[in-house]
């Protein structure tokens, strides 16, 4: 049982610790910085609980109760953590489809004139942000002649084209 | 003591099930879209795990329902992956700057990829899921579906207090 308790427990203190920072100061490197924050308390967190074990023999009847057992309760905490950071995107920047879905409900049983999506979401509200993002994460430069792909941006550029041509996908958006 | 990591296989065999069943999907039926062939994908991936515990079903109970989640996490960090390579923004324009080794200006990069497109994939995304229907020039809700994930995802946005239109939408 120690594993299915103690894994959501361990990304929830790490979910915790997340909320904490960030009434703090958000980091501007989010990204970074939450999967160091979220691994950093999970595997960190079993530690200390593995240590209290052995300096308190009565704590060890709550948790596993060998190494392999420990694994996979940290490997369950961390698959959690994983899935958090993949949606945590959605929660920083402004999904198009959510605010696409949002705009109608709030525009009632009538519906939305699909030129009110237009003026609303423009090239200055989806894409310039966007942009802007890739400049200050690192990933392509501003310069005199345009916007060029950094070398970190060139891999993972060419990570998604290699995985786009093994789906056989078109080009997504 | 190796006996305590049986959980690994039975999790990572069902994970490469789950991504080699979704990449073969897609190449057999391209029609059918990339969504449809997660689907396929979880579905075969889950019937390996199933497979697997059952030849090693010598353990608690508690550790193959935790065997299964750690999958559903992984096959939805999975969805998330191929989902940023077919929705992403910032993946989008990763692509059209790698495509073009000499630069492009902001100008250039809005003429290839736009707003207008943005909305206009995403509109033709909600009409084939059926969340949304047309009626003329309009769009009414019809599934609540996205609309809740879209509230959980406002909720996430109030307890970590980022600005958002979703939670303040503008009037």
């Amino acid at each position: 049982m120690a594993v299915l308790l103690l894994g959501p427990a361990l990304f929830a203190l790490s979910f915790l610790v997340h909320w904490i920072v960030w009434q703090i100061r958000r980091p501007k490197a989010t990204g970074q910085a939450l999967i160091l924050l979220l691994t950093g308390t999970v595997i960190g967190g079993a530690l200390v609980l593995w240590l209290g074990a052995h300096a308190a023999p009565g704590l060890s009847q709550f948790l596993p109760g060998d190494v392999g057992v420990w694994a996979q309760t940290v490997a369950f905490g961390l698959a959690i953590a994983a899935a958090y950071v993949l949606t945590y995107p959605a929660i920083e920047v402004e999904s198009p489809i959510m605010v696409i879905i949002d705009l109608i409900e709030h525009a009632g049983p009538g519906g939305l004139e699909r030129d009110e999506l237009y003026r609303r979401l423009d090239d200055d509200f989806l894409v310039t942000p966007r942009i802007d993002d890739l400049m200050s994460e690192g990933l392509a430069v501003d310069g005199a002649d345009g916007c060029r792909l950094t070398d970190k941006g060139r891999s993972l550029g060419r990570i998604f084209i290699v995985w786009r041509n093994i789906l056989g996908a078109e080009l997504g958006g | 003591m190796l006996s305590g990591f049986w959980w690994l296989p039975v999790v990572v065999v069902a994970c490469v099930g789950d991504v080699i069943a979704q990449i073969a999907w897609l190449r057999c039926f391209p029609a059918g879209g990339i969504y449809r062939s997660m689907v396929g994908g979880f579905i075969v991936g889950t019937a390996v795990l199933i497979g697997a515990s059952v030849i090693w079903r010598d353990r608690p109970i508690t550790a193959h329902v935790a065997d299964l989640g750690m999958y559903v996490c992984f096959a939805y960090i999975y969805f998330h992956w191929n989902n940023m390579g077919e929705t992403g923004r910032r993946v989008r324009l990763l692509i059209e700057l790698a495509n073009a080794p000499a630069g492009l200006t902001r100008p250039q990069l809005l003429a290839r990829y736009s707003a207008k497109e943005i909305v206009d994939r995403r509109i033709g995304r909600l009409l084939e899921s059926s969340q949304v229907v047309a009626s003329g020039s309009r769009l009414m809700l019809r599934n609540p579906s996205v609309l809740a994930m879209t509230r959980m995802i406002g909720l996430l946005k109030r307890i970590l207090r980022i600005e958002s239109v979703l939670v303040r939408s503008p009037e």
